[in-house]
């Protein structure tokens, strides 16, 4: 569902590349820290994001030590220190991914339901951890999930309200990411972001989904694909110029020429690139 | 109040020049018309404020003329009509009310107030889809209306991938990396630039 606004990686500096991926790093060791090893297991990019803005925002500084690496146990790689923004980011994770795993329960493929299911104990306890540390963020995810489900199943065919859900759920989760009055610029990007995430997810998912029945709000109204693509990086985009109006009231007193290359380069290349095969794009493997 | 130089972002001891491209760059990236409809009107007005108290401290002069007074999707015309509820509901954020409000009054296919105000609460929900098609139909409704013209250009204007404060600029991402040619004029061209003690 998620996994589409990284940064442009190719623009970043050296520097700020191994900063992004200290975060990263340091993000795997919160987790493991929070809720064990296999909560690492649920590890990728796209809650680094989140990290990125909680601190940025507060400036909080957690520190960068070399650490050896379960992955890469060679050599040792920069890793962030514990914040309040990992902190944030591994409970986020765990509320997410345990949703995403139910959600997943409905999976045609029966190999990947039974993966799921087998998963889903295991990690219920960790999710009622993180429930506990973030009772109103883990309700707004369960709330916005649960709208999410009903206006699938009523057929919604129009792309506003079906991103509307996970718009909200973003919302929420950026949301926590700021303090006072940065909050409501902090909530409506979460609100725009979650709003293209949606969206892009349709565009790329509009043959699998009408390959197999699965609801796509494109498919719902009846919309050939090639115009569900350009609607949909024309929508996207219009979010996009949005968020930046948001982002510009957001001083960010760390990570800034990161998160202004997510803003102004990466999304951007994300939503162009609506509706291509997409290859797993990990970061990581290049500039070891 | 913060230091006036941190504000505009520059060092401490800038030159007039460079207090008054700051200025004029920031009252730009924050200017009422980008704000103008948004539940972030409010905070983008502060900013604009600060940024105002910081100039007016370096220059140390008191700034004329009506540059602070932006519109907001309250104050123009609809004061006095049947409107002038629904707008204040929009801008306290009570864009659902608002709507249920406008769908009771007539005015769908004639009035292009009620189509800029309804397509106004949709943005305000961030239902951008929807609000540009009511934007558009106020517009061709009442074609001079500057109001609901720029509501609808600021958002055609992203559509087309235009981002306010892009400082990359007129970038355009190179869909490969460079070749050898690229690498092998690169070098010859520092060569001929730095070359150690030779000159240029």
């Amino acid at each position: 569902m998620f996994g589409t606004i990284t940064p442009l990686t190719e623009e970043l500096r050296v520097r700020e590349y191994t900063e992004y991926r200290s975060v990263y790093c340091g993000l795997c060791k919160e987790l493991k820290r929070r809720y064990g090893f296999f909560a690492r297991l649920l590890l990728n990019y796209d809650l680094v994001l989140v990290a990125l803005l909680a601190d940025g925002l507060s400036g909080e500084d957690g520190g960068t030590r070399p650490e050896r690496c379960i992955v890469n146990p060679v050599r040792p790689r920069p890793t962030a220190g514990e914040s309040a923004g990992l902190a944030l980011a591994a409970d986020s994770l765990l509320l997410l991914s345990w949703h995403k795993l139910r959600d997943n329960l409905h999976d045609e493929k029966l190999s990947k339901k039974l993966l799921c299911a087998a998963a889903l104990p295991f990690y219920h306890f960790h999710y009622r951890r993180a429930a506990q540390h973030r009772p109103e963020l883990s309700a707004a995810i369960a709330a916005a999930i649960e709208k999410q489900s009903a206006l699938e199943a009523a057929g919604c065919t129009s792309p506003d309200e079906a991103a509307a859900p996970t718009g909200e759920m973003l919302s929420a989760l950026f949301a926590d990411c700021a303090e006072g009055a940065d909050r409501p610029a902090a909530a409506r990007l979460g609100m725009f972001l979650g709003q293209i995430i949606y969206l892009l997810d349709a565009a790329d998912d509009f043959d699998e989904d009408a390959a197999s029945g699965s609801y796509n709000v494109y498919h719902a109204a009846g919309i050939p694909r090639d115009e569900a693509l350009r609607l949909a990086k024309e929508q996207c985009n219009m979010r996009a110029g949005e968020a930046t109006l948001c982002y510009h009231l957001l001083a960010m007193r760390r990570y800034r020429e990161i998160f202004d290359n997510v803003m102004y380069l990466g999304l951007p290349k994300a939503i162009a690139a609506a509706g291509c095969p997409k290859k797993k794009d990990n970061p990581s493997g290049e500039l070891a | 109040m913060r230091d006036p130089y941190e504000v505009l972002g520059l060092a401490p001891g800038a030159s007039t020049d460079e207090i008054k491209l700051a200025y004029k760059k920031l009252a730009q990236k924050y200017s009422a018309d980008n704000y103008a409809g948004s539940p972030l009107e409010a905070t983008a007005k502060e900013r604009l404020a600060e940024i105002d108290a910081a100039f007016d401290q370096l220059m140390g002069q008191i700034r004329t003329g009506g540059a602070t007074a932006g519109s907001s999707a309250g104050q123009t015309a609809g004061a006095g009509t049947a409107y002038a509820d629904i707008r204040t509901m929009i801008n306290e954020g009570r864009a659902d009310e608002a709507m249920s409000r406008l769908s009771a009054m007539p005015g769908a296919d004639t009035d292009g107030e009620w189509n800029f105000l309804y397509g106004s609460a949709l943005y305000y929900k961030g239902w951008l889809a929807d609000a540009v098609r009511y934007f558009e139909k106020a517009v061709s409704l009442a074609p001079g209306n500057q109001e609901y013209q720029a509501a609808y250009n600021r958002l055609r204007n992203s559509a087309n991938g235009n981002v306010a404060g892009n400082p990359y600029g007129g970038y355009q991402p190179t869909a490969a990396g460079c070749n050898c040619c690229d690498m092998c004029t690169a070098l010859m061209c520092m060569d001929m630039c730095c070359g150690c003690g030779r000159g240029c």
